[in-house]
């Protein structure tokens, strides 16, 4: 199909044409037949723009407000607005300045000019304020108090690991450690919590000679029978307590504020030991902090007094270590 | 940026920005609108802006929001409807009060580029930035606001 010599694309450039008289007749002829196929294109005459050269001509101020100037220029009295303007905007330099001063002076309406214009700088209303400057901000989540928790809780478990371990390697424990592993269910703990409570409680009523096992841990007394069988049955057992004491640990610094059972065991027999001088919340005096940073952080995050002291055993002192937050506190206290 | 240094930007910035956006917009809720909407945008960006740039930064997503919200306006007519408002014969009693009143009848972009050079004291490179014109446009069109805004206080045969 071929198209269209005068289209809805092309109309204009005929229409322009042949208003300017310019269209040839075959193509007057197609655009006339156009414009009647398309009424809605017709221009009417108070659309069609009239150019007047003697409405068009610029003022001599508006042609100089399309040049443009720079501060180089020689002022003279047809610029001088533009300096003005300039020295406002710290444009001149002092050369250009006396220039300036040179040209004005004695020229009234000028030195108004300049004096107005060195006053229209904006200046801001300091009193506008925006008044919900906190509902723009952010709030900033400090993650280290919980990476301090949990650092110190790693440190309390490896300690706990640590003295496991420590235990476990006498042969003697070996066998019922095993079987300690093995055995996880509450209902044994209860079981063996009674069995020690039971053989405490003979002991007190049938007082025996007490000593003490240098390389025993002495969170709990240890209670030397004469019966080999039963020392090793309570070694056994005790390792069985510690292994629990550190799942209610976790359980502890999960927020739930639980004491170990050995503390509770020991309080049992604490008045018969005290003169021992083997109950083993005493003497943490020579002990350090090793996290002092993360203590005395923790203290003033948690408002609440946090406490952790270690120290290596010696011949003349314990060792062991002290965990206190705030109710909940911990120890080990162990001799060379 | 940090969200500390963000926030101090708040506290630096967000009064500048809410007296940048009520020039342009004579209404207040509008140009608190836009100081949300700009901090906003600025906080989804600000692990990519370098708090030494952020008033820059602030101002720029401050125009362009300014920008978008008057087109918006005068297609519905109410910016026409505000500016006739503000047009309206008050006595002025300072210089400032009249240059405020001379102010609103500037182009807007002439508005821009003389609160941006007065009220932050940006140069012609950093308002060139900000309102995405060329140095000499900037340049022009400050000489321009500035010649107008002398015509209008000239009219007015106030005393300076």
């Amino acid at each position: 199909m071929k198209p269209e010599r005068i289209s809805i694309f092309n109309y204009e450039a005929f229409y322009l044409d042949y208003l300017e008289g310019n269209l040839g007749v075959e193509d007057t002829a197609l655009l006339l037949v156009f414009l009647e196929e398309n009424p809605e294109l017709k221009m009417e005459d108070e659309d069609l723009p009239v150019y007047d050269s003697e409405d068009y001509l610029l003022t001599p101020n508006e042609k100089l407000e399309l040049k443009q100037s720079d501060e180089d220029e020689v002022i003279i009295l047809e610029n001088a607005e533009y300096f003005m303007i300039a020295e406002v905007e710290e444009l001149l330099s002092e050369g250009k300045k006396s220039e300036l001063d040179d040209v004005i002076v004695g020229k009234p309406e000028l030195e108004k000019d300049r004096a107005i214009f060195a006053a229209v700088t904006m200046k801001p209303d300091l009193g506008i304020v925006y008044s919900e400057k906190n509902d723009l901000k952010r709030k900033v989540v400090a993650l280290w108090p919980y990476v301090a928790l949990a650092a110190a809780a790693s440190v309390l478990i490896a300690f706990f690991l640590l003295t496991n371990n420590q235990s476990e390697k006498t042969p003697s424990f070996a066998k019922e450690t095993d079987s300690t592993e093995e055995s996880t269910d509450q209902n044994q703990d209860k079981l063996e919590e009674d069995i020690v409570a039971q053989q405490l409680a003979e002991e007190i009523n049938e007082p025996q000679e007490i000593g003490t096992d240098k390389n025993e841990y002495h969170s709990i007394p240890v209670i030397i029978q004469p019966d080999p069988k039963i020392v090793q049955s309570q070694r056994a057992t005790m390792a069985r307590l510690e292994k629990r004491e550190l799942r209610l640990l976790v359980h502890t610094i999960e927020g739930v504020d639980l004491e170990p059972i050995s503390r509770a065991l020991q309080n049992v027999v604490e008045t018969e030991t005290a003169s021992e001088g083997e109950v083993a919340y005493t003497g943490f005096e020579h002990m350090t902090d090793p996290i002092q940073g993360i203590t005395s952080r923790l203290n003033k995050r948690m408002k609440s007094e946090v406490e952790f002291k270690t120290a290596k055993a010696t011949k003349d002192k314990s060792g062991g270590f002290f965990l206190k937050i705030g109710k909940f506190e911990l120890a080990r206290k162990k001799r060379k | 940026m940090t969200s500390k240094e963000y926030n101090l930007a708040v506290d630096e910035y967000s009064d500048n920005i809410f007296r940048f956006a009520l020039k342009h917009l004579r209404n207040e809720m509008s140009a608190k609108d836009i100081v949300q909407e700009t901090f906003t945008k600025v906080w989804v960006k600000h692990e990519e802006v370098r708090y030494e740039k952020v008033k820059s930064y602030l101002f720029t997503t401050a125009y362009h929001a300014i920008v978008d919200w008057v087109k918006k306006e005068k297609r519905s007519g109410d910016m026409q409807d505000a500016y006739e408002q503000s047009s309206t014969p008050t006595i002025e009693f300072s210089l400032q009060e009249v240059l405020q009143s001379a102010l609103e009848r500037l182009p807007e972009i002439q508005k821009t580029v003389v609160l941006l050079r007065d009220y932050e004291g940006y140069n012609y490179t950093e308002i060139a930035e900000i309102t995405d014109l060329s140095e000499s446009q900037v340049k022009v069109y400050i000489f321009r606001a500035r010649k107008a805004l002398k015509t209008y206080i000239k009219r007015l045969d106030i005393v300076i």
